[in-house]
Parts: structure tokens; sequence; C-alpha cells
């Protein structure tokens, strides 16, 4: 299976800095959105490492030295899933120990990746970062999101929470670096050629409506990274109150008919 | 941690060629052959043609045989008369696979010839009644003589081929030989010289009778020996016996060969050790080969029994009922098939095969000159793909992964048991094919089970330490340009692992290039403590130690920016916070930095809490400076023994601080922990001092919001208790559009404040009773595993009992316990002096009884 891939972070129109990363790396099929939080700048370099963990590991898997897995993930998923797991282990380990500094204390990252394998992208987070899955008929989340406000379960427990709280409403309740484990979420995709995958910070969820986000995505005259392009201003239309990091995968539609077929349509628009 | 050293695979895959060669070649120890022998006869078996031999017909004493000539052993004059009709029918050899060891036993004979003896002694013989009396009485005689029959039969044939038997088990020797033995040995033998050629012969010393009268009588007589392999199966004919010294002795097959072709004495050769050659014309000569110095020939066989060889029960040949053409100028055998009489072999085409077929498939061989061969390319072979597959296994397979290495020893066995195959199919060439392949099997497992078993081992002491999670991690940091935190990752590597040194060596690279001398030196100097020089460090060393020396007061690494500079202990200069000095950097908490700090005028010492205003959006920045300052005013108002004096506040640049009390004391977090918990009393005493501090705090509408044990401070001379960080949370959390703040562990909180409610005094006291519970139990009343169940059980579960986890916890206490943690905010205390009152009761009553205790 073929994919195509296109990404862009954007500081936002109100941020001073970009705490956002992101990771294109369509040669390990590895991609990989981290919302840095911390003080003094520590949430770059958190994003920062939770990213270049992640590309290391993976480089070392797709050249055939896969490292050992780290701690026990459940058997029955396949290895890129563990693999996939392990590295997110392993980028928690390292923001973990480098936030033991007295100048990064307390920073922490989300992280959004997907990784490619035999036809199925397995996706898995921690924290608020998105990821969609868009097949052309609907756009659904398929990331779990931990963070106060999507917290159902205390929705039920403190129907006012949201209103007034000791808490910021988007505070995460779950993060890269807060301890030495760390829980992610995982969950495996089979997208159809001609599916997008979206991943994102909440830099764009939190000002693009999701209606508005499929608008886009199903717009096939566009390229993605148009999409890319469209879907960042619209976050700043919206606001821009926080950096904005978007990238897109697309799986190629196979055979040459339909690579014409696109080519004309593309003519006619 | 120190990593064993284990013995390197390759090693491990040569001692194992090793050993396979010499078992192989030398056929000490060698445990491979029953199984290529198993090889062996499959490869035989689908070899074996099945096609009927036009030069031999067998003449087979079947079940039906006996029933209608009657039990075996016949009278001899059975025999003869095959013999005769066979003889008659223009067979041009007759072997038998029968035995003719002594004379036949017959009674009658016995008595009609004591009635001879006795007869001639008598007068009757004179008598001319007497004449015709004997000459019957000699008639009947020469008839039930049977042997005198045969005798007369095989020498009227005059092409008869008899077997003998050499006696395996008896240690006797021959004294006498018998008369046929010179007649019918090997004339021209070859290589009597070689000394182990003779030697490796098998010799034997004793012959089982043969009747002479027979044996004379003969054309040919060979031996009929069959010497099977350890498993029992007969594989081999040895055409070559040594018979007591020097006498070569051939076997059955052959001699009917010899008859067959007409050779003479001087055609056959025999050449020990290698061989046996036939000059069957001019022209041609047959070789027959052996496999081994003790003369042994495999045998190729023929599928059987009853299939190649074509068979003629004994009676029709009795009864004269064949057509005659049939055994014209063919060999015919006779022998038994019969169950119960006659051997039966275990051979490689069949479990169940009688002599004549043993006998015939050997002759057949000769004749159509199929003989199973080992040319001397062969075990050249074999020790060329034993080499290689030890190569395989020492060096390859090992660097392969698990998949590619199956599939490709896999392949190796595949395609060296085809070759083996397609030889024996084709040319009738035998290459063995066990020891190869199961060089390969067994150097596949050890290789396989080993690095199993390392990596399980490696499993083991994986978790955070282990040498490769820190190798990833400092690579991960030194990519980062966290040298320092990669140096403290790569220091753990055990040094004498392959490629740490290099690890190292890159990281003083980068540390040189950031200019921290002394770093790179310490990087450098931990390679060269494990000895052996490196690259270039001998010479780098010295130099770096110079630019050490003359930098020193350069000053040196980055700074964080958003940081106070730390004092320069060259300027004496100190950096200031409003009119504050800066001493030193105490710690950091949630809100930001804490400094200690020292009001020059008046030489007080303050700690200085900052708020670093670049983390929020521009346009929050006035209302968190307004709220910031406004909770600083309202704490700042607190006047108590036991909450913290602030003295002031401001800002300055991005910086709003806070300026408070400094104290030398502790927190209470390390009082936590079980074993290391203050006694009841002490306890007590602590939390109604901070519930007096309260209780002050809330009558001025200062609600705390953030009580836990490490904003509660001991003082280290006193002894005496100072709440800090009054409203302190309020101003952290006050941002509600900042996005991405990790939650800290809401183990404190009341359930009102969980639920985002307005709270007042009455969720400070909530907090102030997990603290009270936890200083006396050492755990926390609310638990969970993640953030989600920790806010529902606080909000919706009941608190366990304190009494249960420390028993010694006085029944009154608990229900001091039990009442601050009411999640009911109506029913918890209402006012924290209410609790303080109630607390220091029991101090009271506690210190009353230890006085008394102690006056009596």
């Amino acid at each position: 299976m073929k994919t195509r891939s296109a990404g862009k972070t954007d500081v936002g129109l109100r941020r001073k800095n970009n705490e956002d990363r992101i990771l294109l790396a369509p040669e390990l099929d590895l991609f990989v959105v981290a919302d840095g939080v911390g003080g003094h700048r520590a949430g770059e370099v958190a994003s920062q490492m939770a990213v270049g963990a992640m590309e290391d590991y993976w480089r070392r898997v797709r050249s055939g030295n896969p490292p050992s897995f780290f701690r026990q993930f459940d058997e029955s998923l396949p290895e890129v899933a563990r693999h996939l797991l392990n590295s997110i282990h392993f980028a928690n380990l390292a923001v973990f120990e480098a936030q033991k500094q007295p100048e990064y204390v307390g920073m922490g990252t989300t992280i959004a990746a997907v990784v490619l394998e035999k036809g199925t992208f397995w996706a898995a987070n921690v924290g608020d970062s998105r990821i969609y899955h868009y097949d052309h008929q609907r756009l659904l989340q398929i990331s779990q999101d931990h963070s106060l406000a999507e917290e159902t379960k205390l929705k039920e427990i403190f129907p006012n929470l949201e209103a007034d709280s000791v808490f910021a409403k988007n505070a995460l309740t779950r993060a890269l670096g807060l301890s030495d484990t760390v829980e992610a979420f995982i969950v495996p995709v089979k997208p159809a050629p001609g599916d997008i995958l979206l991943l994102c910070s909440d830099g764009l969820t939190n000002y693009v409506e999701e209606q508005a986000i499929e608008l886009i995505l199903s717009d096939i005259t566009v390229s993605l990274e148009d999409k890319v392009a469209v879907l960042v201003d619209e976050a700043n239309k919206g606001g821009g109150g926080d950096n904005i990091s978007v990238i897109l995968v697309e799986v190629e539609k196979g055979g040459k008919w339909s690579k014409i077929k696109k080519r004309l349509q593309a003519k006619e628009a | 941690m120190k990593v064993k050293p284990t013995i390197p695979d390759w090693i491990i895959g040569i001692a194992l060629m090793v050993f396979f060669i010499l078992i192989t070649v030398t056929g000490v120890l060698d445990f491979t052959s029953p199984l290529e022998m198993k090889a062996f006869d499959l490869r035989a078996k689908l070899a074996a043609p099945d096609k009927r031999n036009p030069d031999i017909e067998l003449v087979v004493i079947d079940d039906d045989d006996l029933a209608e000539l009657g039990r075996f052993p016949w009278p001899r004059n059975i025999l003869a008369k095959g013999i005769d009709n066979l003889a008659a029918a223009g067979a041009k050899v007759i072997a038998l696979d029968i035995h003719l060891p002594e004379p036949e036993e017959a009674a009658g004979l016995k008595v009609l010839t004591e009635l001879k003896r006795r007869y001639e002694q008598s007068g009757l013989a004179r008598l001319k009644v007497g004449k015709e009396f004997e000459s019957d009485l000699q008639n009947a005689i020469e008839s039930l003589d049977h042997d005198a029959i045969l005798t007369s039969s095989i020498r009227k044939a005059g092409n008869v081929v008899l077997p003998i038997y050499f006696d395996l088990t008896s240690q006797a020797r021959d004294r006498q030989l018998p008369d046929f033995v010179n007649k019918y040995a090997y004339k021209n033998v070859k290589g009597k010289n070689k000394e182990w050629a003779v030697s490796s012969l098998i010799w034997l010393s004793k012959i089982k009778p043969l009747l002479p009268t027979f044996a004379n009588a003969a054309a040919g007589i060979g031996h009929l020996n069959l010497f099977p392999d350890q498993d029992g199966y007969v594989r081999t004919q040895v055409h070559v016996l040594g018979y007591l010294k020097d006498i070569y002795f051939p076997s059955l097959p052959m001699e009917i060969v010899r008859l067959y072709k007409g050779l003479k004495d001087e055609d056959i050769t025999v050449f020990l050790g290698e061989g046996i050659d036939l000059k069957t014309s001019p022209s041609t000569t047959i070789h027959v080969p052996v496999v081994d110095p003790s003369m042994r020939t495999i045998i190729n066989w023929n599928q059987g029994p009853g299939i190649a060889f074509h068979e003629t029960p004994f009676r029709k040949v009795f009864k004269n009922e064949v057509q005659t053409s049939l055994f014209r100028d063919k060999i015919v055998i006779i022998g038994p098939t019969a169950p119960g009489i006659g051997d039966k072999f275990v051979t490689p085409v069949s479990g169940n095969l009688p002599g004549v077929e043993i006998i015939a498939n050997s002759v057949a061989n000769i004749l159509n000159q199929r003989f199973i061969s080992r040319p001397p390319w062969v075990p050249a072979t074999e020790l060329i793909a034993l080499i290689l597959f030890g190569i395989f296994i020492s060096f390859l397979l090992p660097r392969m992964k698990a998949a590619p290495g199956a599939i490709s020893s896999l392949a190796i066995v595949a395609g060296y048991s085809t070759l083996g195959f397609v030889l024996f199919l084709s040319s009738n060439i035998w290459l063995r094919i066990i020891p190869q392949i199961m060089l390969l099997i067994l150097g596949y497992l050890l290789v396989i089970s080993k690095r199993f078993l390392v990596t399980e081992k490696t499993k083991e002491k994986v978790e955070a330490d282990s040498i490769e999670t820190n190798k990833m991690l400092g690579l991960s940091f030194q990519q980062q340009g966290m040298l320092d935190l990669a140096f403290e990752k790569f220091r753990k590597l055990p040094i004498e692992e392959e490629g740490v040194k290099d690890l190292l060596y890159n990281l003083g690279l980068d540390y040189e290039r950031k200019r921290q001398f002394s770093k790179a030196l310490a990087t450098y100097q931990l390679i060269a403590q494990a000895g052996e020089s490196f690259r270039d460090l001998d010479d780098r060393i010295p130099k770096l130690k110079h630019a050490e020396a003359t930098l020193i007061f350069g000053g040196s690494g980055t700074k964080h920016p958003g940081e106070i500079s730390a004092p320069m202990a060259d300027t004496g200069t100190r950096p200031t916070l409003g009119r504050y000095e800066i001493i030193g950097e105490i710690g950091r908490g949630a809100m930001g930095v804490v400094y200690k700090g020292q009001d020059p005028k008046i030489r007080r010492t303050v700690a200085i809490k900052t708020l670093n205003l670049t983390e929020f959006e521009e346009s929050e920045i006035p209302e968190i400076k307004e709220r910031f300052f406004r909770e600083a005013e309202s704490a700042g108002l607190l006047t108590h023994p036991n909450i913290v004096t602030i003295y002031d506040c401001g800002e300055e640049q991005d910086l709003a601080y806070i300026a408070m009390e400094y104290l030398e004391g502790e927190d209470l977090l390390r009082y936590t922990k079980k074993g290391n918990l203050l006694p009841i009393r002490d306890v007590l005493d602590i939390t109604a001092k901070v519930a007096d501090a309260l209780g002050y705090a809330h009558s001025r509408n200062v609600v705390h919001r953030d009580i836990k044990p490490a904003n509660i401070m001991r003082l280290k001379e006193t002894g005496d208790v100072k709440v800090t960080d009054f409203g302190i949370a309020r101003i952290t959390s006050s941002s509600k559009t900042k996005t991405g703040v990790v939650m800290g562990t809401p183990s404190y909180m009341s359930p009102e404040q969980l639920s985002g409610k307005k709270v007042d005094g009455r969720s400070d006291i909530f907090s102030l009773g997990i603290v009270l519970f936890e200083l006396l139990t050492g755990e926390k009343p609310f638990k969970a595993q993640d953030m989600t169940s920790l806010m529902y059980k606080i909000a919706q579960e009941p608190h366990p009992s304190a009494k249960s986890i420390n028993p010694k916890i006085p029944t009154v206490v608990e229900k001091i316990i039990d009442k601050a943690l009411e999640k009911d905010l109506n029913t918890r205390y209402q006012s924290a002096s209410q609790m303080a009152e109630q607390l220091r009761l029991v101090v009271a009553k506690m210190d009353e009884i230890a006085r008394q205790q102690g006056s009596l």
C-alpha cells in the first residue's frame, strides 16, 4: 500500500513560540504529532525529545535491528503494535529522565503517532492530540483524548466540572514525561484506497469545527499539501490561540485507471 | 552492569563441524550411520526396478509344493528328479539354495543293507532262486539310496552349483581341508602384500560339512554366508571370504556367474581391498566394486519378493509341466520360499526376502553391471559439504534473523538431500546425506537455542536501567543537545561493550563544540580509564587540559532563557529582583522558581516565589497579574504564628514575585512514609496548629485551597509549624484558556473542589483530614491507578478506617478524621477552630495519661 503525506506546524497567532513538533517520515512509515507543555520553553524541549525518540526508535525497527521490549505489552497485539507502544514508552522515558533536570522540571508532551505496516495503520496516542480517519463519508476520531474535558466518566460525577474548576478545562490527564510509565491508547485502522488519516494538535481541533475539517478533506480537487495549508489557515482564522499542527496521510488509489481518472478530474476542475 | 562473556557462536559451530568430520572420517562414535542407512534404504527402495530379469529363473519350494510332495526336507530323489528335468530343459546353470550336509537318514535303506549283508553271509546266496532274490534286493537298495541318485543327477547335469556355509560362531579351525576348497578358491589374487587389505578381509576358519560325493559331482561351490549390518538389514554381499590362511573363497553368486559366463581361473582376478575383475571376453572386463576393505559389495536391489525375478513352483518342474523354453540357457536357482523352511532376510526392499532372491539380486548386479558405487570424489564432496555447512552455522546463521535463518537452513537441507537422491537414482552413486544434515540441524538448534537463552537472559535485565535503554536514551539526549543527560546515561554503560567508547568519544566532541572543555575532558577520561589508547585521545586529552586551564575564567555553559543569572563567583555582584539580592535558588514549585534572597537594607533573608508571566498569553497577563497581587495581598494580611509571613510583592520584567519569611526547616512530606511516622501525639499537635492557622485565615475570608504535607513546614530549631502558600493554588490555575497544562495529582482535594464549585474554608478542612490520615497511617485514604478513578473515589467512595491500618490510633481520633472527611459539606466540621479544639483536647488527654503512667 502506498501513501502520500503532508504536514505543517504553525505557531498560531497568540503564542510566542511553537511547542508543537511534527514528524513526517514516510520512509519509516511513521507519522507523529507532539504538543509539549511546561514552562520556560521546556514544552518545546519535551515535544522535540518525544519526536526525536520516536524517530530514533523506528529507524532501528525499519533497519531490521529493533530494540527489545522494555516492558510487557499485550502479547496478542502484533509485533508492530507492540513496537509502537514500546516506542512511546521509550519517548516517555526520555522526557521523564530529562525533566529531572531543574530547568525542565514539570515538562511533558502529548503524542499522537501512526505507523503503517502491511496495509494497516496502527494509531496510538497519549494526551489530547488527535488522530482522525476520513473515509470520504465521515470523519471519525480514532484516538482517545486524555484531557479533563474528555473524561466522560468524570462528567457524570461532576456535572459542572467545565464551568468552574481549579483545573484548566483542557488540562491533560495523561502525558509523556510525568512518570516512568505511561498508558497509551492504541487502535488499528484498515484504510481503503483514498482514505485520509489526520493527526493534529488541539490547536486545530479547538479552533476548527469537525464539520469544517471534514469539508476540507472531502474536496478531491485540492492537493494534500493544500489541504494542510487550508486547515492551518482555518485554525488561525478561528483565533489561532494555540500552536497548530497537522499531518495528513492519504492512501493512494492503486491502478493506472484510477490515476488517469484522478488526473482528468483535476484537469476539469 | 557487567555482561558475562558467552562462547561466541562461531566457536560452537566450528567445534561441531570438526566433531562431525572426525566421526564420519574415522567411523568412531559415528551415531549418524544408522540414520544414514535408513536414508540409504529409502533411496534403494525408490531406485529398485521392478522389470523382470531375463537371465534368471527361480524355482521355489512353496507351501503348495510341501502339500503335494510331502514334508521338507524331501527325500533327495525328488530333488534329483527336479535337477534332471531342468538339465533336460537346457538350463545353463543350476544353483541350489539348499544345504546338503550329511547322508540322508533313510530307515528302510538301513534295514535293506543289513538284510543284504546277512543274505550274503547265509547259504541262500549259493542257490539259484537266491540269485533272483539278490538282484531284487540290490534294485531295492539302489532305488532307496537317494544320495546316490542325487549324486548321479548332479554329475549328469554337469552345471550344478552347490552352497557351503562357514561357521561364524565357532572358534574351531578345520584340520583337514575339504577336497573342493582348493578347486574352487580364487586362483588370481592381487594385493596380498598389502597388509591392511589382507587383514581387513573377513577371515573364517570352519566350513560346515558338505557331503563329499555331492561336492565331487558339483560344477561349482560358493559360500552362502550373509553379513547383515548392525540393524539386521542385509545390504551387502561378500564375494571374497578369507579361509584359514591364504585361501580366498568365492560366493555362490560369483560361482554362478563364473559358470554362466564360462570363465576360466585366469579370467577372474581379485584385487584385495579394491574389487574383482571378471574378463568376460577378450575385450570386456566387468569390475565388481567394493565399499570397504572387507570386500563388501553393496547389493543394488530389484523389487521383490516375486516381482523382478520369475518364480516357478518346484512341483511343476518335478512333474515336467513347464514349457521347456522357459529354462533354456538360463540361470536357475532352486530354493525354498515357504514359511518355516529356509531363511528370510530383512532388506531395504522387503523385510521378508527369501535367500534365493538375494542370490538372484547379486548375480543380476554382476551380469547387468549395476553396482552402487562411491567414486573417490564422493567422500571429498561429503567432506566439503560438512565444511561448508560448518561455515554456514558458524558465521552466517548467527547473523541472520529467525525467519531467513530457518528458511535458508531448510533450503540447504532440501538441496543437499535432493542431490543425494538424484545421484543415487540416476547414477547409482551413494552420497552420504545424514551427517551433513545432522550437522546443520544440530548447529541450527544450538545457535537458535543459544540465541533464545541469551535473549531470555537479557529480557530479565531490561527495565529502565538496561544497556539498551541507556544507550538509546543517551543518543536521544545527545541529539537534543542535552549533553549532560547523555553523559549520565552513557556512563552507566559497560565501557568494554562494543561501541560504547565511540559513543563517549562523540559526546566528548560535542562538548568541545560547545566549548565545555572540562566536561569533554571528563568524558574522554572515562574512556582513558578503561586502559588501551583510543583513537587520538593520548593526544587530545593533554591539549584539552591546557585549553581548560586558560579558559577557567571565561565562563561557559548554556543559560536557559527567562532565568536569572546565577551569581558570578568572580565579579562579586549579585542579581536583584525588586529590592532583593538573589543569593541562590531554593527550588522550583508549581508556579515557578523559588529563590533565596536578602533585603539589603535590613539584612533580612527572604524566600522569593516567582511567577514567569511569559508562560501566559498576552491577553491574559493583566488578569493574571491582578489576581496574583490580590491573592498576595490577602495572604499578606494574615499574621499568625503558624502562617508564613508575606513581606512584599512586586514585578520586574516578566517576573511577578512574592517575598516571604525564609524558613529553616522541612515540610511534612518525609513524615508520610511508613516507618518514618511521627508519634501520634505530635501529629495531633501539628494538625491542631494547622487547623488553628486555617481557622484564623478562614475568619479573614482567605481559603488556602492547597493544603498538603508539602505546604506545611516544621522549623528546624523550634519544631514550630508554619503553613505556606496561602491562595497560591488559585493563581496558578487561574488561566482558563491556557491549554495543555498537566494536572498534578489531586490527592488532597475536596469533592466540591474537584467538581469546580466555589469553595470555602470547609474544603481546607477536608484536605487537612487527608493530611492527618496520611501522617497517622503512612497511606493516603484515596488511592487509584489513574486520575479519573482517584477523582471518582474522592467524590463517591467512603475512605477506609484509619484504625484498620494503624491500630494504635485512638477511636476518638478516628472520629475526628471521619468528621473532617465527610463528603457532605454540612456534616463536616463547620470551622477549622472547632477541629483544632477537639484535637487539642485529645492531646491534653494523652498528655494526662502519660503523666499518670509516669507518676505511677
